[in-house]
């Protein structure tokens, strides 16, 4: 490990700003994974770099390597990938780094502490136990794996093993998240009814390929060798963010997938509508569509007294005592007119959605991903998680619950696909389930 | 002017009745200070309608009797 002096100012602001630094106790129930970065107790990483190489240098292992350049804990020593285009590019942007095809012969590299796995879905799992075999502390892109077994199997890996493994799960990092979801555990929406998330886009998700024999490497997305589609590449990230609101995990799914629009060769649904149900009847309902980009994308929240959209970081009051007293009056002589109206009796009027107000979860500028990049968003927590990982790979400490709610996550999105696939409802499998689930 | 000032104050008496009722801090006196000049145009204008509804109907009565 290289010496350094710098600080990781990027961690340190989103901790404080969060309020850790100032002894912000009761945030780490929320966010357990945030103690393994608070500062005080990595001393021993102190003027330290942590070498990381990158597997997998495509859009989103190239995003890894800018995000690493304000990352001074940190530097890429090495890079691998088997597509040559792919390795160049990112050879480009750190040309100090060492270069590999075959991502066994980087894992013999003892000179690496720390790898970022951005492939293919299908490759994640054989990936990260190979490299927490080698000894390797392991940064994955989500999802966790592209079936069941495999998730079960790198579950039990990382947990006979003491390598730290991160998912890059980034809305657990993302301050809007943390705050609004400490915002609905602590009740002051009134209790949670139900949750809402979609993601709507509209574009194919192709990429151009230079030759046809590259198409399924290339396009890997679209074919189930590699990839579970919207339910990994999409839903995932949201899903996650329902159970850790909650605390819970959903015991039945049941789905419809199509591909409607699509009809390209695709062996991937361009539309689904899953909905997990948890034991005591609230729901996920959860909608993904990539023909329509209208409803953007959201995570909402549902409770007796509010809605939290975390997407946004905004959070909505269903009687919004925050508003002034004029436009309180002003509301409510609205709502009268409204509900004077006579046709079909007393108990009719109609349903339309009213306009609330929005009010911000945290103060200051906040980024809204509108979900239409299929790299990343600004400042979304992608940058803070690395960072986090590279100052793991220091201090060896393992963030808790971060593997434990990428299982939980991916296995129901896999789930999804399942119920979706066989037109059923699926109740949770006992084989799959872990301790850390509540069911 | 009279009728202006009286439609003035008929809005921050809404104001001020509104902070009341629904427990809104006082410096909303000042805060919805917008609120509450758009709430005496419109009071205004809608007084200047019926003014204009009573002349018109007087003048009508007057040239028919
Ligand atoms: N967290 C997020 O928000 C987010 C956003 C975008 C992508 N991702 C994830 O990142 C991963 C990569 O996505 P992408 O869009 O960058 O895909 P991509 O196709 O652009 O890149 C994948 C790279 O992996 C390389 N690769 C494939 N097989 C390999 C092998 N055996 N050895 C070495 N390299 C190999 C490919 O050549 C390619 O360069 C996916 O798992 C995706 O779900 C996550």
């Amino acid at each position: 490990m290289k010496e350094t002096q710098e600080p990781d100012l990027g961690l340190r602001r989103f901790l404080k700003g969060l309020g850790l630094l100032t002894g912000g106790a009761a945030l780490l129930s929320t966010a357990p994974w945030l103690s393994s970065c608070t500062p005080g107790e990595p001393a021993s990483t102190k003027g330290r770099k942590a070498r990381i190489a990158l597997i997998g240098c495509g859009s989103r292992g190239q995003y890894h390597l800018v995000m690493m350049r304000s990352i001074a804990h940190a530097e890429v020593v090495a890079l691998c990938d088997d597509y040559k285009v792919n390795l160049d590019a990112a050879h480009a942007m750190v040309p100090s780094a060492r270069t590999y095809t075959d991502y066994r012969k980087l894992l013999e590299d003892k000179e690496i502490d720390g790898v970022i796995i951005a492939t293919p879905l299908g490759l994640h799992a054989r990936m990260t136990l190979d490299a927490m075999a080698a000894g390797k502390h392991v940064f994955c892109e989500k999802a966790m794996a592209l079936t069941l077994d495999e998730c079960k199997s790198v579950y039990e890996a990382y947990r006979s093993s003491d390598r730290v493994l991160y998912y890059c799960m980034q809305r657990m990092f993302d301050e809007k998240y943390i705050k609004g979801i400490q915002m609905i555990r602590e009740g002051s929406l009134g209790e949670v009814v139900g949750m809402r998330c979609h993601w709507f886009r509209n574009a194919d998700w192709r990429r151009e390929v230079p030759s046809p024999e590259l198409e399924r490497r290339i396009n890997w997305r679209l074919y189930k060798e590699y990839s579970a589609g919207l339910m990994t590449e999409l839903a995932c990230h949201q899903i996650e963010v329902c159970n850790w609101a909650i605390d819970k995990m959903p015991s039945q799914i049941c789905g419809m997938g199509d591909i409607v629009y699509w009809k390209d060769g695709r062996e991937v649904y361009d539309s689904v509508n899953v909905t997990y149900r948890y034991s005591d009847g609230r729901k996920i309902c959860y909608e993904s569509l990539i023909s329509n980009k209208y409803n953007g994308m959201e995570d909402q929240i549902l409770c007796k007294d509010g809605t939290v959209d975390l997407t946004k970081g905004v959070f909505y009051l269903e009687n919004d005592n925050l508003n002034s007293g004029m436009k309180q009056l002003l509301q409510q002589i609205k709502t009268r007119t409204f509900a004077s109206i006579p046709a079909a009796g007393p108990s009719w009027r109609p349903e339309l959605q009213s306009r609330f107000t929005p009010h911000p979860v945290i103060s200051g500028k906040v980024s809204v991903n509108a979900g239409q990049s299929m790299v990343a968003a600004d400042n979304d927590g992608s940058d803070i998680i690395l960072s986090a990982f590279c100052d793991a790979c220091l201090s060896g400490r393992r963030a808790e619950n971060v593997v434990e709610e990428a299982y939980c996550a991916t296995t129901l999105c896999l789930l999804g696909n399942m119920a979706m696939e066989e037109g059923r409802t699926i109740e949770f499998p006992e084989q799959y389930k872990i301790p850390y689930m509540k069911f | 002017m009279f009728i202006l000032l009286g439609c003035l104050a008929a809005a921050i008496a809404t104001n001020i009745g509104a902070i009341i009722y629904y427990e809104r801090p006082w410096s909303e006196l000042f805060t919805q200070v917008g609120f509450m000049l758009t709430l005496a145009l419109c009071l205004y204008a809608a007084l200047w309608a019926v003014r204009l509804a009573v002349f018109i109907i007087v003048l009508i009565f007057k040239k028919l009797f």
